[in-house]
């Protein structure tokens, strides 16, 4: 069980990193979007943010790396539901989310689910970290993907609902 | 492998597959909202350009008040050529007649047609739209080469057609003015200019 989750969370990440890498020219762009850092640091924060998703990826689904992963993971969805959150009672819910799905703005739902994933990835990070073994470590792997899919049709489905808003 | 394990790895296949299946179409209805355009109303190659001076006619409406086309105006004119055997003609009056109240500041709405005023008189009565004027002109419909039924024609205030095509539904009405707006033909044309954008 907190394997599955482990690696639902890995791939939400690799996706995520990949998603970014992508984008990786638009990326910087989007960050100045939030207005949270100072502009010299942005080109920083854009090349770092793909690298830590991809690590927190790396890092999840093994026991010894676990912990540090859930945390990097934690710390990220945490300083990604700070910036949505100012942005939005800012009242600037026009700028891009750049998660790395499909093109969106931020909105309460993109809140939420930063918050929680964050709590999921908090809690993992002091879960214990050992491996199951037979059918739960076999059943770990379509367990997280069929979790993943599910997440992919709901990130879609929340951008064609922005879109239909805006239209 | 027992017959339960081979039942449950063939769920989770099931799963997996519906998965992709649900999040291919989620995706492609993304694709198809980020494509829907404005439908324009369908131009007919025949009868004057949009652009080149609408026939200049005045022409009584059936209460016998006089009505001038091609003439310079205060508003635009809204030619909407129907016909008592046409359908959607019928269907779409109330449509027109709410246009012609939610533009009125800028478009002056003329129904037109040829034939029996008392079949006339009596569809814009059942329809509700008496109070539209309604002139009686077969030379209007030819002038204009009407291919078929329901047209319409926006004449601009100089007299000039700004845009015209056959409409079936309350967005083709809209399309005209909407042409006039961004200045082309026809929303086709325009459409045609700038493609859609890409989806993701």
């Amino acid at each position: 069980m907190l394997l599955t989750l482990r690696l639902f969370l890995a791939g939400i990440f690799a996706l995520a990193a990949w998603g970014k890498w992508r984008e990786r020219y638009a990326l910087p762009g989007v960050i100045a979007g939030y207005g949270m850092l100072p502009a010299a640091l942005v080109p920083a924060a854009a090349a770092a943010l793909p690298v830590a998703e991809a690590l927190s990826a790396l890092l999840l689904p093994w026991p010894a790396t676990s912990g540090a992963g859930a945390a990097l993971g934690a710390g990220l969805m945490a300083a990604f539901a700070l910036g949505i959150g100012i942005n939005l009672a800012r009242g600037r819910r026009g700028i891009s989310c750049g998660c790395g799905g499909p093109e969106m703005p931020i909105s309460p739902a993109l809140l939420a689910r930063a918050v929680g994933l964050g709590g999921l990835l908090a809690a993992l990070a002091v879960a214990d970290a050992a491996l199951p073994s037979g059918a739960a470590l076999a059943m770990a792997v379509p367990q997280a993907g069929a979790l993943l899919l599910l997440y992919a049709v709901s990130e879609q489905l929340l951008a064609n609902a922005a879109g239909r808003v805006a239209a | 492998m027992s017959a339960l394990g081979a039942s449950v790895a063939l769920l989770w296949v099931a799963v997996i597959v519906l998965g992709v299946i649900c999040l291919a179409l989620a995706r492609q209805i993304g694709v198809l909202q980020a494509r829907l355009a404005p439908a324009g109303a369908l131009a007919l190659e025949s009868g004057p350009r949009v652009g080149e001076a609408a026939p200049l006619l005045s022409l009584p409406d059936l209460s016998g008040a006089m009505h001038a086309i091609g003439a310079p105006a205060a508003r635009d004119t809204l030619l909407f050529f129907l016909s008592p055997s046409c359908p959607v003609c019928k269907s779409l009056l109330p449509v027109v007649a709410s246009l012609a109240a939610a533009e009125a500041d800028r478009v002056g709405v003329l129904l037109a047609g040829d034939g029996v005023a008392e079949a006339y008189r009596a569809l814009l009565r059942a329809r509700g739209v008496a109070h539209l004027p309604l002139v009686l002109s077969e030379e209007l419909g030819r002038r204009l080469r009407i291919p078929r039924l329901p047209y319409a024609v926006l004449v601009d205030r100089a007299g000039r057609i700004a845009a015209q095509g056959l409409v079936n539904t309350r967005e083709q009405l809209e399309s005209l003015l909407t042409a006039q707006e961004m200045q082309t033909p026809t929303v086709q044309a325009y459409l045609a200019r700038t493609p859609p954008a890409a989806a993701a």
